[in-house]
């Protein structure tokens, strides 16, 4: 998950100085971190200072913030949102649930360990955590993008039968995607 | 060989222009509400990062087309206005060009977003064409008054008109009905609050962006700064007395954003119907006011 | 206490229902054990003769040792503010059937949807049956008492690999669970 570069061509360098610089995340709340996000968009904790903006479709964001637990039945409302977004697109998993279950591991209609079904690039840990955590796994992952390690959404693309089996494994049947991901993947070299 | 040298370069230059004073917006708004904002040069980054996609949607030939006609009408427009410098264009052109060219961009969106399916895509169409005609009915009028105070529809004679008179000449001096009418009618034109029923975005998911994503966006944010730079520029060619020099058209320029922005603050975002009867009801009065008081 | 209000409305109820079981449970509260096969009448007179409009909601009990569920219809009446309880029991099968309410009740099918998709039971003559709440369900009804969560849970679902040295410590200490 998140191959490290070993050479960058110079071009590449100076894009990802000036894109880190302006991330914009969905405004979508699965579970209850959603109750944290906006202390972090307002006056006291800003957000926008780094250039993390909030936008309402998946078409224009970058940043996909699962909030909390996910029931099977939104997971897969989430997949399809995540391959309605374009690429370069970073998966962050806030709170215990997206790591092992959280409060709800035994329960039977929640997943338990996000990156199965999406690729996953940072995890903030907590319940829920507090706006200083969420500023600073933002700052962690900005600078992950500077040095070019930010790269698990071609894991997707080169690794999609692993997901796919995954997902079908917990819905009822394949479910139907409404992007094809392999010729995506050969149309845009990836 | 001057002129092709401007031909190239002035998109550009209103391109910075407009950039930075999308992100002077941001900062005075981060600070009115006490916080520390984005830097001024943050749209920069926006547009970089969007050209930066690796992947597209693209949703048919049309749909990609609409794009560069919503870019190419806003830069045609920018060609016909006198800026300081570079009036070869607008010598031969006038204030009816301009008013036809102005409606170019508007139907390349409608045209294009109508092919995405989605239907907050046609609720925002619907609405940017309500506006349209909303806005425009005063404004036009403006145009008529200005034309007939001064017996010539040229841009670029009303401003040697005004530069060559002082202050005394100004549109707002002469006429401060249709000064006051083509300001309001500007503030809806340019989409600021309380008129910013286009893109509402978190009331049809920002209405015609909605399925543009990576590169369209960054053409439409591009647009988006240029038809900012025109629309102030007619404005202040017609009643603020039009600029000689770069430092006084960046000043005008300054000064004329800094108030729509303070007044576009403090309010909440209209319905369409109020809108559109607020328009209806104010400029457009004060409109004919001013033009019956110029005939007799 | 004296229920004055409530034995008013039990000797309403009471003549036509005279194998039902009427209690006052307290202030406001009365609870009717009724047979099976009566519901329906019994229904029909709460909302037209009776005014006890709002069917607040429908619930259901699993008693596994008496091999029967208990279907709970819960009626409020307005101007009285008084509710009653309408227990009634059917056998525990794979699939139980029952009678749906849904003509008298419009609201009453998402209850018994519910009902459907947690412990199995089917309400013949309703208009659709389909599940809303767990859309992508393999398994066996999961509110019934022989299905253990837990169990489900650990078999079906992958967990992280996590063996941190203190948790070792203390799992050889003989405390913790898995």
């Amino acid at each position: 998950m998140g191959e490290k570069m070993t050479q960058r061509s110079v071009w590449e360098k100076i894009a990802a100085k000036l894109s880190k610089r302006s991330l914009w995340m969905l405004h979508y709340c699965t579970g209850c971190g959603a109750i944290e996000l906006p202390p972090t968009m307002t006056a006291r904790f800003d957000m926008e200072r780094f250039g993390i903006g909030h936008m309402v479709t998946p078409r224009q964001a970058d940043i996909l913030l699962i909030t909390g637990y996910l029931s099977v039945k939104t997971l897969k409302r989430v997949v399809l949102t995540y391959e309605q977004m374009q690429s370069p697109k970073y998966v962050v998993g806030f709170g215990s649930c997206t790591i092992n279950g959280g409060m709800y591991w035994n329960s039977y209609s929640t997943m338990k360990k996000l990156d199965q079904y999406i690729p996953v690039e940072t995890y903030i840990a907590g319940c829920m955590p507090r706006p200083e955590a969420i500023i600073a796994s933002f700052n962690a992952l900005i600078d992950k993008i500077d040095r070019g390690e930010a790269n698990s959404w071609k894991d997707y693309y080169k690794n999609y039968d692993f997901y796919k089996e995954n997902q079908d494994r917990v819905f009822e049947g394949p479910i139907e995607t409404y992007n094809d991901i392999k010729a995506d993947a050969a149309l845009f070299k990836i | 060989m001057n002129v092709v040298l401007w031909i190239i370069f002035l998109p550009i230059i209103a391109f910075v222009i407009g950039t930075f004073l999308l992100g002077y917006s941001r900062k005075f708004t981060a600070r009115v509400e006490r916080r520390y904002g984005p830097p001024i040069q943050q749209v920069f980054y926006d547009i970089f990062k969007l050209m930066n996609k690796k992947t597209n949607i693209s949703h048919g030939w049309m749909h990609d087309v609409a794009v560069l006609m919503l870019l190419g009408g806003t830069v045609l427009t920018l060609y016909f206005i006198p800026v300081p410098g570079f009036s070869y264009f607008a010598q031969y052109g006038d204030m009816l060009v301009i008013m036809y060219i102005l409606l170019i961009p508007s139907l390349g969106m409608a045209l294009g977003v109508g092919e995405t399916a989605n239907p907050n895509g046609s609720i925002g169409i619907a609405r940017a064409l309500t506006m349209l005609a909303a806005y425009d009915v005063p404004f036009v009028l403006t145009f008529i008054g200005m034309a007939m105070l001064n017996n010539t529809t040229s841009m670029y004679d009303l401003m040697v008109i005004q530069q060559a008179g002082g202050v005394a000449t100004w549109g707002i001096v002469t006429n401060p009905l249709l000064a006051v009418a083509a300001l309001i009618a500007l503030h809806g034109m340019l989409g600021k609050k309380p008129f910013e029923v286009v893109v509402a975005p978190h009331e049809i998911a920002t209405g015609p962006m909605v399925e543009m994503g990576g590169k369209y966006l960054g053409i439409m944010f591009i647009q988006h700064a240029i038809a900012e730079v025109v629309e102030m520029t007619i404005y202040i060619n017609l009643f603020l007395g039009g600029a000689l020099n770069w430092f006084e058209y960046i000043l005008k320029l300054f000064v004329l954003w800094t108030v729509m922005l303070g007044v576009g603050m403090v309010f909440g975002r209209f319905r369409t119907d109020d809108a559109v009867r607020f328009m209806w009801k104010i400029p457009l009065p004060l409109a004919i006011i001013g033009v019956l008081l110029i005939i007799f | 206490m004296d229920y004055a209000k409530e034995n008013s409305i039990i000797e309403k109820m009471q003549p036509e229902f005279k194998d039902a079981s009427f209690r006052v449970v307290k202030e406001r509260r009365i609870e009717v054990k009724l047979p099976s096969e009566r519901l329906y009448d019994f229904a029909v007179r709460m909302q037209k003769r009776w005014n006890f409009l709002h069917l607040s909601a429908i619930s259901c009990v699993d008693w596994i040792e008496d091999g029967e569920f208990e279907l709970v219809y819960h009626f409020w009446n307005y101007d009285e503010k008084v509710l009653v309880m309408a227990k009634i029991r059917i056998p525990r099968e794979e699939t139980s059937h029952f009678d749906t309410l849904s003509n008298l009740w419009q609201p009453a099918k998402f209850f018994e949807r519910d009902i459907h998709e947690m412990f199995g039971i089917y309400f013949d003559g309703s208009e659709d049956m389909e599940r809303y709440i767990l859309t992508d369900w393999n398994g066996p009804p999961p509110m019934r008492k022989d299905f253990i969560t837990r169990e489900f849970a650990l078999n079906f679902y992958k967990y992280r690999e996590y063996e941190p040295q203190w948790l070792k410590d203390m799992m050889a200490a003989g405390e913790g669970n898995e």
